[in-house]
């Protein structure tokens, strides 16, 4: 068993070792420490997007005066999200766009959300919303994370997917 | 009796502790390769499950596919295969971890457990795949750290080999 020991520490600091050599000397490495909530919040703003704070949405909700979409999967969807959101999951677009097209275009404003301030889900989306034209997008960073915590009302089941 | 024992030796088989083997470490230097290709992409994927606090999320994304691919490689070469196996058996457990969290939470995030950059969304099937793999590590436990047999086609046998026949 000590043997097992000693290999198994072995095999762990010469990985280690090779990992951050390889990393040091590659042209594509990362940093080896990153503040990671700061660079996707940052990442969704330097995209120019217009972002909604947690009492636009909730104003936004309460006036319907914007559609809200949801990029997530059925599956997260259907566990619960903004009542009366279209879902539209970023990873099926080109199959569930056309449905949501003309409900989108007419939409006054469209706010986008995922998971929340850790997802990209949202940004993804947004871009692929601006390649097909429609540009009147705006993003919830705080996303169904904040939505929720703030207790604010949620929907469960498959009401406005596209599915 | 006999067909306990009949079972046992049928565990016990060299050809069965190679195929696992050979199987547990491809799936690890398989899994690897994506990850250490894309760096940037895994380690998105490590912050998704928000499960380390920031400043973890690019050292395990950088060590965790080379820990991998040593691992796989070592196992296959039948090199260090109790310590190996103690390794990816180990991380198998963390992947489960990982994952049973987050299907709980229910989060929409990427597995990044093949390939780091594309839809791999984690299901209940991951985890039951993720759960043979764990067995067979646990498999390959039993049998050469607790039954202590030897490893069959190991490089470190060849050369034993040689070295007392010269």
């Amino acid at each position: 068993m000590k043997k097992s020991l000693s290999q198994v520490l072995a095999i762990v600091i010469v990985s280690g070792l090779i990992a951050i050599g390889v990393n040091a000397f590659r042209a594509d490495g990362i940093p080896l420490v990153e503040h990671w909530h700061d660079k996707v919040l940052n990442e969704q703003l330097a995209e120019g997007l217009p972002a909604v704070s947690l009492a636009q949405a909730k104003e936004a909700f309460a006036s319907e005066a914007a559609v809200f979409v949801d990029a997530r999967a059925p599956d997260f969807f259907e566990l619960g999200h903004i009542p009366g959101a279209v879902n539209l999951p970023v990873r099926n677009f080109d199959q569930v766009f056309p449905r949501v097209k003309q409900l989108l275009l007419t939409a006054p404003r469209l706010i986008i959300y995922c998971d929340g301030a850790n997802c990209e889900m949202s940004v993804e989306l947004i871009d692929k919303l601006l390649m097909a034209g429609i540009a009147h997008v705006e993003i919830f960073p705080g996303g169904i994370e904040q939505w929720q915590a703030e207790g604010q009302p949620m929907e469960a089941g498959l009401t406005g997917s596209t599915h | 009796m006999t067909e306990k024992h009949h079972s046992s030796s049928w565990l016990s088989h060299p050809t069965t502790a190679l195929v696992a083997r050979v199987i547990l470490a491809c799936v690890f230097i398989v899994a690897s390769l994506d990850k250490i290709k894309h760096p940037d992409s895994f380690a998105e994927a490590v912050f998704n499950y928000q499960l380390l606090p920031d400043v973890a999320v690019n050292l395990v994304a950088i060590w965790l596919p080379w820990l991998e691919l040593v691992g796989g490689v070592l196992l296959l070469l039948g090199i260090w295969v109790r310590g190996s196996i103690v390794v990816l058996s180990g991380l198998m457990v963390v992947f489960l971890g990982a994952l049973g969290v987050n299907l709980a939470r229910g989060l929409d995030i990427h597995c990044g457990c093949f390939i780091s950059d594309s839809a791999d969304p984690i299901t209940v099937l991951t985890l039951f795949r993720d759960g043979f793999f764990l067995l067979l590590g646990l498999y390959l436990f039993w049998l050469y750290q607790i039954r202590r047999v030897e490893a069959k086609f190991s490089l470190v046998r060849i050369f034993k080999r040689d070295i007392v026949e010269n």
